[in-house]
């Protein structure tokens, strides 16, 4: 009886360190990322919402939210170039090393990142305007994180979306898919809602150590997942006054008509 | 029989001429919202996608779409209920006379989220009627045509908005008044679902 239970409790043992050994590695933690890093590049180069030239560049962890950070890349004189945003994961196929890294299964694409490993093992993705995103996925034939801010009624100025619409915005992912006959060329780009990796929980509200404690925590950084304002308080009355109008116009004349065969039976008694 | 009196002819006639008169207004009214529906559903018939520029600029957030219900930007077909029905951009009472509306605050035609389009049961939306899951959906805007399976239909009151929240797809939400056969505003609303196959437009 001992010796029954002995053993089977050392299958359960090896049964769970087996399923420990084989669960994937867990998501970054977006808090982990340094601040900056420096990188160059040597051709034009697609980042979201711009095409960036030949030359050296710094990327900057602006903000982290609850499933999303706020990414800058400015160039060597410290211009801003554009503020977008990015999820993080796990690993970017890098290869171990950092830097940006690019969308790799073609030539005629190389020039567009994918995303960027930071130095200490911290990978961040791009998120990537819905047209742009299209672009990319169609000839990748990857999935890529996308953003549609024009479809929640979000205002885009100077290429940059405001902290609040960056905190809020639907993320989404596009999937080139065959879903027809008709695809076979050109695959179906299948949309769903962007899933936060299962450990991205409510990050702390660290953003840069150097900085003194922050605030109260701004809304922004509770608002990814905050109800969105409903687009309308009630859905429109849809019913022409049309059918009404024909039906009263069509009865006067009706008894319009009436009344002068009446006067002419008068008038003819 | 005796001679009608003077006055009760003349009433009588008074009557007739203004019953001839309204009857005349109400068959040009609805002579002059037919010229208007004819007038955008052949606007919504030049409207073929990205080389339609002008409707894009209509739909873009804060360039005011709102303002003018009559811009046509785009149309909606439903071939298996023989529907085809221009998309104004508002859902405004001008809006609607000559077409479906798009929601304001919701997605654009192919866009990352749900869009939401409206019109009248009694005109372009009658044939909604007819409409069963798996029938396709074509939208055609500004930035090209794009395809929706119909999921499922549903009566909801009118304050479920909860039909245009973004789902886990991009989604299409048509909305009209139910009873279809009911005289007046009619107390319920008729609404399909239907979602986006490709967010690539078609050819694109």
């Amino acid at each position: 009886m001992r010796l029954r239970l002995l053993i089977c409790g050392t299958i359960i043992s090896l049964g769970s360190a087996a399923t420990l050994s084989a669960a994937p590695p867990p998501p970054v933690d977006p808090s982990a990322v340094p601040l900056v890093s420096n990188f160059s590049v040597s051709a034009p180069t697609q980042v979201p919402n711009e095409k960036l030239k030949p030359g050296s560049y710094s990327i900057t962890v602006v903000d982290h939210l609850s499933d999303r950070i706020v990414l800058r890349i400015d160039d060597a004189m410290g211009k801003i170039h554009d503020t977008f945003l990015g999820v993080p994961i796990a690993s970017l196929d890098s290869g171990g090393a950092t830097g940006p890294i690019s969308w790799n299964s073609g030539s005629d694409h190389e020039a567009a990142l994918r995303g960027f490993a930071f130095p200490g093992g911290g990978a961040v993705e791009f998120v990537y305007p819905k047209d742009e995103a299209v672009a990319i996925a169609q000839k990748s034939g990857r999935t890529v994180p996308a953003i549609d801010p024009a479809s929640e009624g979000m205002v885009v100025k100077d290429n940059t979306l405001s902290k609040e619409d960056m905190a809020m915005v639907t993320l989404w992912t596009l999937t080139p898919k065959a879903v027809g006959p008709n695809d076979a060329a050109q695959p179906a780009i299948q949309a769903a809602r962007y899933q936060a990796p299962q450990s991205a929980q409510p990050l702390p509200q660290q953003v840069a150590q150097n900085e003194p404690p922050p605030a109260p925590p701004a809304p922004m950084h509770q608002t990814a997942t905050a109800t969105r304002k409903p687009a309308l308080a009630k859905l429109p009355h849809t019913a022409s006054d049309l059918p009404l109008i024909l039906i009263g116009g069509l009865l006067s004349l009706l008894a319009a008509t009436l009344l002068r065969l009446g006067r002419r039976e008068n008038d003819g008694a | 029989m005796e001679p009608e009196p003077k006055h009760q002819h003349r009433s009588r006639r008074i009557a007739q001429l203004l019953l001839s008169s309204t009857g005349l207004l109400a068959l040009l009214y609805c002579g002059w919202a037919g010229l208007q529906m004819h007038a955008s559903q052949k606007a919504a018939a030049i409207i073929d996608g990205p080389a339609s520029q002008d409707a894009q600029q209509q739909i873009v957030p804060g360039n005011g779409p709102a303002d003018n219900p009559a811009a046509v930007i785009g149309r909606i077909e439903i071939p298996q209920i023989a529907l085809s029905v221009p998309l104004m951009a508002s859902i405004s009472k001008d809006g609607l006379l000559r077409g479906a509306g798009h929601v304001p605050g919701t997605a654009l035609p192919g866009g990352l989220g749900t869009i939401g389009i409206a019109g009248h049961r009694d005109t372009f939306f009658r044939p909604l009627r007819r409409i069963r899951p798996g029938m396709q959906i074509k939208v055609i805007g500004a930035a090209g045509a794009y395809r929706y399976r119909v999921d499922s239909t549903e009566i909801v009151d009118p304050e479920e908005v909860k039909v245009l929240d973004i789902a886990s797809r991009p989604m299409l939400t048509l909305i009209t008044c139910y009873p279809f056969n009911y005289i007046g505003a009619a107390p319920r609303r008729f609404i399909v679902h239907a979602h986006l196959l490709s967010v690539a437009p078609d050819g694109g």
